[in-house]
């Protein structure tokens, strides 16, 4: 079986992509493997997946989500592709579209199956009060690290996060 | 350090016979089953993305509903950052905590767990909580019954995140749906020396399980010993996610049968036999020994007893120690921190007096 990226060597290296319910094998040979930072483990991490699907011509990221940020937590979509870690339950609606397709990837199904919870916990946005008021002291020092830092723009957006928060308290 | 009693206490998962295992207890080969479950609170941000007031609030929310269920009625619960390292180190070679949840030191990580550390939840680690049942042998039926029945106890008192289509919500897009991964610590040498196990771990790929270390995930193997989990989480219901994972299990252990039977064979039979007597030998007198060194000697004096080997030794014993000769459970028996290099003469001093018994 020859390596998807050189397209050369024979691939030593496999692991299971899922793109359009498909399962998709994806084989590498060591020394791709290596370029890309991918040791032989016998599982990769968020992160890597995201970056090796990238490079097969799976493109997870596009511009024009980068500027997209949960309401309820602040996670910009940026920060999610980073680390691999959503932020709360809410930014499974802010992201849902791009999260999607990478959870079809990830679990080759798209709905869950097993048990659910209780009836009651179903409706999931903004925070409870108790931690209103936490959140906003979090904010607020966050804001003045932005202005210590000049960054301003970033600042602004706190600023008006804050003034949300508060009004709802 | 405040845990020296629970170093001092046998591990109650990994003795043998279990009162009523799925399937029999085979050779030792799976040493015991875990259910984990992944759960977080609606409408509070992960932990990862909440300060330490807000996590400790969490912590508070968790404790007051574990005081409802009846299963969890004798249990502990510590906050770590009440702990210094070594205890931390400790929950975390006793498999009640994961590598990450004990270097945290900023947040609000804590942990509830029973006495018999069957049962224990870890509050702020990726999630609000993890919770986990771990049984002796090939059990994780038994260990999802418990688990699920304190699932539901902790769901009347605490919202869950959970979504229409994908179910329950964790921080890592890897753990959503049912945010279950069952696993067996599987203790596999004769796949190992027979040079299958990489096969083996490119199959299970296939059948969407994965191999992990004995510390779980991003954590390297010791003494031939793996952790086999399933990789999916979303589009599976529990039951078959177990029952799944139970027949890829049950056929690795006919593999490992088989990769044993080769051993026996006269080619090989001689180089595996005092390859593990000297093991024995070096085990038997070393005055010092590092813990990684120590797991693989014990590790072939675990197959020379599956072998058919004599040697003084019983299986029992021989699970406990590969536990016990961890540094931090050498230093909370004996009482005080050490260096390394007392660490080692008194993990050898250990060894020597077990094998003597
Ligand atoms: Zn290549
Ligand atoms: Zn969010």
């Amino acid at each position: 079986m020859l390596c998807n990226i050189c397209k050369k060597n024979d691939a030593t290296i496999f692991f299971k992509g899922i793109f359009d319910n498909q399962v998709v094998k994806i084989n590498l040979c060591e020394e791709c493997a290596k370029k890309k930072g991918i040791e032989f483990k016998p599982e990769l991490s968020l992160p890597e997946i995201i970056a090796t699907l990238s490079d097969l011509g799976l493109p997870i990221v596009t511009e024009n989500k980068k500027t997209v940020k949960c309401k309820s937590c602040g996670l910009a979509y940026t920060e999610f592709k980073e680390r691999g870690r959503l932020g709360c339950a809410d930014c499974y609606n802010t992201f849902e579209s791009y999260l999607a397709p990478l959870i079809e990837r990830i679990h080759g199904k798209s709905k869950h199956t097993g048990k659910k919870t209780a009836p009651t916990t179903l409706e999931s946005t903004g925070y409870e009060k108790e931690g209103l008021s936490q959140q906003i002291s979090l904010l607020k020092k966050q804001l003045n690290e932005a202005v210590k830092s000049e960054e301003y723009e970033k600042a602004a957006e706190l600023r008006d996060k804050i003034r949300e928060l508060e009004k709802k308290q | 350090m405040i845990l020296g009693a629970l170093a001092k206490q046998e591990i109650n998962w990994l003795k043998s016979n279990p009162p009523a295992a799925d399937n029999v207890q085979e050779d030792g080969i799976v040493m015991s089953s875990r259910v984990r479950l992944a759960r977080n609170l609606s409408n509070q941000p992960f932990p990862l993305r909440a300060d330490r007031i807000l996590q400790l609030s969490t912590m508070d929310k968790v404790v007051s509903a574990v005081q409802s269920i009846n299963l969890l009625s004798n249990a502990y619960v510590h906050k770590l950052n009440d702990l210094d390292k070594i205890d931390r180190l400790l929950l975390m070679e006793r498999h009640l905590i994961s590598h990450e949840h004990a270097s945290n030191i900023n947040g609000g990580p804590g942990l509830v767990f029973t006495r018999d550390e069957t049962i224990s939840i870890m509050v702020n680690e990726e999630d609000h909580l993890r919770m986990q049942v771990i049984t002796p042998g090939l059990s994780p039926k038994i260990a999802w019954k418990t688990l699920n029945e304190i699932d539901d106890g902790l769901n009347e008192k605490l919202k869950f995140a959970f979504h229409p289509r994908w179910g329950y919500l964790t921080a890592c897009p890897t753990n959503i749906g049912t945010g279950m991964r069952v696993s067996c610590l599987m203790h596999l040498p004769g796949l190992v020396i027979t040079n299958e196990i990489e096969r083996l771990f490119n199959g299970l790929t296939r059948v969407g399980l994965t191999a992990r270390g004995f510390y779980g995930e991003g954590t390297k193997p010791l003494g031939d010993i793996f952790q086999i989990s399933n990789a999916v989480t979303l589009g599976k219901n529990e039951e078959s996610i177990i029952d799944d994972l139970g027949k890829v299990v049950n056929s690795i252990i006919r593999y490992e049968k088989g990769a044993r039977q080769k051993l026996l064979k006269d080619s090989l039979k001689e180089k595996v036999e005092d390859n593990i007597y000297r093991s024995y030998g070096i085990l038997s007198f070393a005055k010092s020994i590092e813990t990684e060194e120590a797991i693989q000697h014990i590790s072939k004096l675990k197959l020379g007893l599956s072998l058919k080997m004599k040697l003084a030794v019983k299986l029992d014993s021989i699970d406990q120690l590969i536990f016990t000769i961890q540094p931090a459970h050498l230093q909370e028996i004996v009482g005080r921190e050490l260096t390394a290099e007392q660490r080692d003469a008194t993990r050898a001093e250990l060894i020597r007096k077990s094998l003597i018994n």
